[in-house]
């Protein structure tokens, strides 16, 4: 019935219309709006699903927080939890029950009215995809069902704690979908999803393009936004730009308004005042050799302290990452919630390391690799990109004698060689807005276990985070967890990846959420 | 001999036999170790001790395009000889034994043409997994039909020629008519096609590898040393630019011996 | 009647040969794709989600079905290959997509790029002919006669980073990328066009080279006839006849050529669609474009062939004998000829010659 006298009422309101709106900019705003009102913004890589909620793909969760909203907004500053399409929300003691109260006259863009009973749909169907959506299955980790109140208020049950859940609700992976798309399929769902964000899908060509509309109406942005209302230009047209160099070129030639993934090696000539760079740290793991100790080398950890004292972060950063990053200092990147120092450990010291090695028995060949009982002291990284970095890794390892090979495949590969556990170590990071990528990083229960270890000190610890409530004790556990991991090398950080993306600086409005996802319900082109 | 006083022939003999030397002793030339990096060296252009610059972790381009002559040329030279043993052996006997088997096999040779190489190469890929030896195989197999044609087409022209005839009645057995006369005869015009299609499988392989399909880094191979400069074409153009102009320099010269090759006939 | 008979006697086996070549390239790409080692579905799996290993056999098995990867190989051939005739190449292991349909969105992409390309390589080398036959000056006739070996040599990645580099970037002249501004398609083309050229430009030249050796030219210049009129009215006619006989082998060095020109260019297109499938082991694309690219080359070459035969007398008078069954002179001309893009002319039509004169 809401949705119904909403419609009427807009429809009604449709001859003031025009004067509505220029007033609503001029009351709201302060006189925002746009001179252009397409915005040609360059991804780097085909989205191959629309679904926000079952991709994992960045590009993909950043072309579909556009389309949908959630039910919470996280500040990116302070990560403090605000209402958004929930106005009111709560939790239990145990963090097994969340309540949330949705806000009036929110609509999907077929005009369906956003209820209890779609949120319950939404989650069901999405805890119901499983493996096929990973990252929600994360998020939802233990959930039992929604207790739908009444049509505003309803409740999201688990069977176990849940500390992160609040957070996982303010993403894009549980932003909600109409009860239409719920029912749809895994495969139909990744063509196209009706969301209730500021944008609708208008077209998407693979591997060419992907055209979003503004939605009319729109009128239930998060208190975190610039503006209220519509968004301010019409469409936004997102063409795929695989290749680095025509990206850049580009926008330097003014084909792009914004492009996505700004290559770190372009970053000084695109820090002039006709363009606008946007660097944003990724939180969670650092880009790190995660370590398989089930594998007789990697085992030696020795040999695992040995790399990582002779790796030198300084001189990775700066050869291969930004000009504002920052060299990792422990198990979690420096702008992750939970971040604990481990500086002192992971100290490059090259000396150091040979004399680990030298004690452990790995004697210098003559071919400058260091051998153990005829065993070449050689190991394998596997990964599918940031091949600079393991090449940098590599030059350096090679100076106290270990000899890393690169073994870089496909992405579909690397994962396949995570289910089979073939690796020595993984040469990736893992973006995550909590610490408690530790855990699904490393707990022998994840989905996502990367690092192979047989430490039950380090399982406990990982185990306990995330069931406790209690910020100041959990930070504790979090960086006990570290201190395990740094210690014993369980993985060995190289670079704290930067996101960069660049635009025309017309361009203005680009926001960026806690995961440095883009948001761009605020954009504009000032002329 | 008159070749020789050509100045075209002996610039591309020269070129070549840098290449071929490169491939055999690059340390003889390299003057840098082309997997060692100087950090604060990196993106350098050329210059009188990098001579064709530094790339984004500080080697040598310079000394990685002497390294990178070996998995390049080996690996199209593999190609070439896969095309002309599979060829050879495909067309010799298709065309000896002639009737039925011959036409079908003919039919297939057919079908081995009407697919690109680089798709026939990229089918090989994606069954037999990513490195330059599948590569080879696969470009291989593109220029096996072209070798299979000119073999036959020999075979067929020989078999008819009077001495052969001559020999078949003085009963020689088959196998030495096809040892003495049939392929002495038909090496000609192979070895002028193998010479023509290795500069084609020079610019297969290094195509292949700029598409990522090729060895794995660090190893340098010259169409991934472009591919892996070609995001710093706007700040770094020699990274990409100069392995490509090699690859141009070489492929030039390889196809102008060919067609000296082709002349001398 | 008697001539309409010849005709048919001339196409039929054309199109039986035709039939034959599309159906064993189905026949062996299939093949390649499933005796190599490896499951095509558990290798596109894993691509896709990682999770192969741990999907229960029975949704592996409702997959299978889905993607027509069920049953022996027998079974999934002959399924495959009946769905293939009624036009039906299956789904996209990787994307779920049909492949008919993912094929039918990037093939005018390649195509306008292809058709351009050609136009270009054509013109030019028809151009680069005349002026070099025309010229008076021996100097500029061997600088020429120079320019297509390296157009045959020039990597296509080099020169589309150089071309996108300089008229893209450095003068703003012409859109780098993909299919929004119609312009873009102008520097894939070029950078398509220079081997094509070149190789057309080494068969058409030795033809028109042959042509102005024939009595009429002579009679021509006997007479007076200026060398433009020449080469406009006679040569040009005699020689671009023949030369198109290389189309089809045009189309697939072309079809060749996209998958790295549409990667520098970041293009939609057939190129790319292949390479993205080999990356994701996606075996039903990649048994469609294989299908629809044979097929392209192969109605090119009928088309090419049949015309050639019907409207060139001497090959009608030769081949309507007796001795015309199995490949005829054109097709072995253009084969010989793309194995030997690489410079020369001379060997190259001088070893396709010898064949044709076996075979006919």
């Amino acid at each position: 019935m809401s949705s119904k006298t909403t419609r009427a009422m807009r429809w009604a309101a449709a001859p003031i219309g025009a004067l509505a709106a220029v007033s609503l900019l001029a009351g709201c705003s302060a006189g925002i709006e746009s001179a252009k009102d397409n915005v040609i913004f360059a991804l780097k890589e085909d989205p191959t699903c629309l679904d926000p909620q079952q991709t994992t793909v960045t590009t993909a969760l950043n072309v579909g927080r556009q389309v949908v909203d959630s039910l919470v907004d996280q500040n990116a500053e302070t990560g403090e939890i605000v209402p958004w399409l929930a106005e009111k929300f709560e939790t239990n003691s145990d963090l097994t029950a969340y309540t949330f109260t949705l806000k009036d006259g929110v609509t999907f863009s077929d005009d369906t009215a956003l209820t209890s009973d779609v949120v319950k749909a939404n989650l069901d169907a999405l805890y119901a995809m499983g493996a096929s959506a990973s990252l929600a299955s994360q998020y939802l980790a233990g959930y039992d069902s929604v207790d739908v109140a009444d049509d505003h208020t309803f409740t999201v049950n688990f069977t176990q704690p849940n500390a992160q859940f609040l957070q996982g609700a303010s993403t894009m992976t549980l932003g909600l979908v109409s009860e239409a798309t719920t029912v749809l399929t895994p495969e139909e769902r990744c063509q196209s999803v009706i969301g209730a964000g500021p944008f609708t899908y208008k077209s998407y060509v693979p591997n060419d393009s992907v055209v979003i509309e503004k939605r009319v109406g729109y009128d239930w942005a998060s208190s975190l936004r610039e503006h209220s209302g519509e968004a301010l230009v019409s469409t936004i047209e997102f063409p795929i730009i695989v290749e680095n160099g025509v990206r850049t070129g580009g926008l330097d030639s003014g084909e792009f308004d914004i492009i996505q993934d700004l290559p770190y090696a372009d970053e000084a000539r695109f820090t002039t005042d006709d363009f606008n760079i946007y660097s944003k740290a990724n939180p969670g793991i650092p880009n790190s050799l995660i370590a398989n100790t089930s594998r007789p080398i990697v085992s030696d950890a020795a040999v695992r302290q040995a790399m990582l004292l002779g790796t030198d972060r300084g001189e990775i950063n700066e050869l291969t990452g930004a000009a504002s990053g920052v060299q990792p200092a422990s198990a979690l990147t420096s702008t992750t919630p939970g971040f604990a120092s481990q500086a002192k450990a992971m100290e490059y010291d090259p000396k150091a390391a040979e004399a680990l090695l030298d004690k452990a028995g790995w004697t210098m060949g003559a071919d400058g690799i260091r051998e153990k009982d005829g065993t070449k002291l050689s190991v394998t990284v596997t990964g599918f990109y940031a091949q600079d970095v393991l090449e940098a890794t590599a030059m350096q390892l090679k100076k106290i004698g270990i000899d890393l090979k690169l073994n870089m495949v496909t992405a579909g590969d690397f994962f396949g060689a995570i289910a089979t556990g073939d690796y020595d170590f993984l040469g990736a990071g893992l973006t995550r807005t909590d610490p408690d990528a530790l855990r699904v990083l490393f707990s022998k229960d994840s989905k996502a276990r990367w690092g192979i270890v047989d430490d039950a000190e380090l399982e406990s610890v990982l185990t306990e985070q995330v069931k406790t409530a209690d910020p100041d004790a959990r930070a504790k556990l979090v960086a006990q967890a570290q201190q395990i991991v740094i210690d014993n090398a369980y993985l060995i950080p190289t670079l704290e990846t930067v996101q960069l993306h660049a635009s025309r600086a017309g361009v203005e409005g680009v926001t960026f959420d806690s995961a440095a996802r883009v948001l761009l319900y605020d954009v504009r082109v000032a002329e | 001999m008159r070749n020789l006083q050509k100045p075209g022939v002996i610039i591309a003999g020269l070129v070549l036999l840098a290449a071929l030397a490169a491939m055999l002793v690059p340390s003889l030339f390299a003057t840098h170790d082309p997997f060692e990096g100087v950090a604060a060296d990196k993106l350098l252009p050329p210059s009188e001790s990098y001579w064709f610059g530094t790339d984004h972790l500080g080697r040598d381009v310079y000394s990685r395009v002497v390294y990178g002559a070996y998995l390049s040329l080996v690996s199209a030279g593999a190609a070439v000889l896969v095309g002309v043993i599979v060829g050879a052996i495909v067309g010799l006997i298709s065309g000896f034994v002639g009737g039925k088997l011959d036409f079908v096999v003919m039919r297939f040779v057919d079908v081995l043409i009407a697919v690109p190489g680089v798709l026939l190469a990229l089918i090989v890929v994606a069954g037999l997994g990513f490195g330059p030896w599948s590569v080879a195989l696969g470009v291989g197999l593109g220029a096996a039909g072209s070798f299979t044609r000119i073999m036959r087409s020999q075979v067929v022209r020989i078999r008819n020629e009077e001495y052969v005839e001559a020999a078949r009645t003085l009963g020689v057995k088959w196998p030495s008519i096809l040892l003495e006369h049939v392929l002495p005869n038909s090496a000609k015009p192979v070895i002028a096609l193998a010479a023509l299609e290795l500069g084609t499988a020079i610019l297969a392989v290094s195509a292949l590898s700029f598409l990522g399909f090729g060895a794995q880094p660090p190893t340098p191979e010259w169409g991934a040393l472009v591919s892996s400069g070609r995001d710093f074409v706007a700040t770094a153009w020699w990274l990409s630019i100069i392995p490509g102009a090699v690859i141009l320099v070489v492929v030039l010269a390889v196809n102008r011996l060919a067609r000296l090759i082709g002349e001398e006939r | 009647m008697q001539r309409t008979l010849a005709v048919l006697r001339y196409v039929a086996p054309k199109l039986i040969q035709f039939a034959f070549v599309i159906w064993a390239t189905y026949t062996v790409t299939f093949l390649l794709i499933h005796l190599l080692p490896g499951d095509p579905l558990l290798a596109a799996l894993s691509v896709k989600g990682g999770d192969a290993t741990t999907t229960d056999p029975e949704t592996l098995a409702v997959l299978r079905e889905k993607f027509g990867l069920d049953g022996s190989l027998w079974d999934q051939y002959l399924g495959n290959f009946l769905a293939a005739l009624r036009g039906d190449l299956g789904v996209s292991i990787a994307t779920g997509q049909p492949v008919d349909a993912m094929i039918a969105r990037a093939l005018p992409n390649t195509a306008s790029v292809a058709v351009l390309a050609l136009i270009f390589g054509v013109v030019t080398s028809v151009v680069l002919t005349f002026l070099a036959f025309l010229t008076p000056s021996r100097w500029v006739r061997q600088t020429l006669l120079q320019i297509p070996p390296l157009g045959v040599a020039i990597p296509a990645f080099l020169s589309g980073l150089v071309l996108v580099s300089v008229f893209s970037f450095g003068l703003g002249w012409l859109p780098a990328s993909g299919t929004r501004n119609p312009a873009a398609v102008i520097l894939p083309a070029i950078t398509l066009a220079l081997p094509i050229g070149a190789i057309f430009f080494q068969v058409f030249s030795s033809a028109v080279l042959d042509a102005m050796r024939s009595p009429y030219v002579f009679t021509a210049v006997a007479k007076g006839v200026s060398p433009r009129s020449i080469f406009l009215r006679h040569v040009l006619r005699n020689s671009l006849l023949p030369s198109i006989t290389i189309l089809g082998l045009l189309i697939g060095y072309l079809a060749g050529g996209t998958a790295v020109v549409e990667t520098v260019f970041s293009r939609d297109g057939i190129g790319r669609l292949t390479v993205d499938a080999v990356l994701a082991r996606d075996a039903t694309v990649i048994q469609g474009v294989v299908i629809v690219v044979a097929l392209v080359y192969s109605v090119v070459n009928l088309i090419v062939d049949v015309s050639y035969g019907v409207i060139d007398p001497r090959t009608r008078g030769a081949l309507s004998g007796r001795r015309s069954v199995g490949s005829a002179a054109v097709p072995a001309v253009a084969s010989a000829v793309v194995s030997a893009p690489a410079g020369a002319s001379a060997p190259a039509t001088e070893t396709a010659l010898t064949e044709a004169g076996t075979e006919s």
